[in-house]
């Protein structure tokens, strides 16, 4: 049964990621802020392991780089600062009881309706053009 | 309404947006699947933090606190939509697989991180 075997997935990521702390945008500020690589060594580890997924044959959704995938880059990471987490972390701290969380859980929600509602349309207007459709991947861009 | 098909993968991103699904009776296949992860997730790091005695749920929310929750997951919804996936699914998946859209991205969020956590400035976690 998939769903089964995927909430044990699920199960046995958040038994592993609550003791180690694991989180990609952590990671980061623990490099930048103080030279700290635990996490960064951690990450690279989950790196390579999702890397055998895509030698498996896995097949990513069709996405041209572009100027939407800087700004949501941007604007992801000033929610993770102010969030205290990746939406990883946000699921594991939510497991603890942390309450912070379960409001940053609700402002999620709330950004969902309210750029899904409103600012969609003119974001995508301006943004979604500034895209370069010469190449999806690296492999694409070498030939 | 920009349509409702979730652009975070199977990660945990789209979690919040499969329970609001759920809890509207509107919840597709591809949600559904986001959504148990991420109960398992959730019940995995509880049960973790059980065992270590780490479980939190007492104490106060300050006011400001609050607002800064709220403001966090609302901002990093709206840059995960815009981006069309979160940081563990460009990261850990588009990565790997070299999509120039993914890396593009995480540059984004690494410039950002480094902005905000570079030493000299008042901490922002």
């Amino acid at each position: 049964m998939i769903l089964g075997s995927v909430f044990v997935v699920g199960l046995v990521l958040g038994m592993i990621v609550q003791p180690s702390r694991f989180c990609v945008f952590g990671a980061m500020t623990d490099w930048f802020g103080q030279r700290r690589s635990e996490r960064a060594l951690m990450v690279l580890a989950a790196v390579a392991v999702f890397g055998l997924v895509n030698l498996a044959g896995y097949r990513h959704g069709v996405e041209y780089p572009g100027a939407l995938f800087l700004a949501g880059g941007v604007v992801q990471a000033v929610g993770y600062a102010l969030g205290r987490g990746c939406p990883l972390t946000l699921l594991v701290r939510l497991g603890e009881g942390s309450r912070f969380h379960l409001a940053v859980f609700v402002g999620f929600l709330a950004g969902v309706g309210l750029y899904t509602g409103l600012l969609a349309r003119p974001v995508e207007a301006v943004l979604g053009p500034l895209a370069w459709t010469g190449a999806q991947t690296l492999g694409a861009l070498l030939r | 309404m920009v349509g409702l098909e979730v652009p975070f993968g199977i990660f945990p991103g789209g979690f919040p947006v499969a329970a609001a699904a759920a809890a509207a009776g509107r919840l597709s296949p591809g949600l559904r699947v986001m959504l148990v992860f991420g109960l398992g997730v959730v019940v995995g790091a509880a049960a973790s933090a059980w065992r270590a005695g780490e479980l939190i749920w007492r104490g106060r929310l300050p006011a400001r606190e609050l607002f800064r929750g709220l403001a966090g997951g609302a901002v990093m919804a709206v840059g995960g939509w815009v981006a069309r996936g979160c940081l563990n699914k460009h990261g850990l998946s588009g990565t790997p697989g070299l999509m120039l859209s993914s890396w593009i991205t995480i540059a984004g969020i690494a410039a950002t991180a480094w902005f905000l956590a570079r030493p000299g400035r008042r901490g922002a976690r």
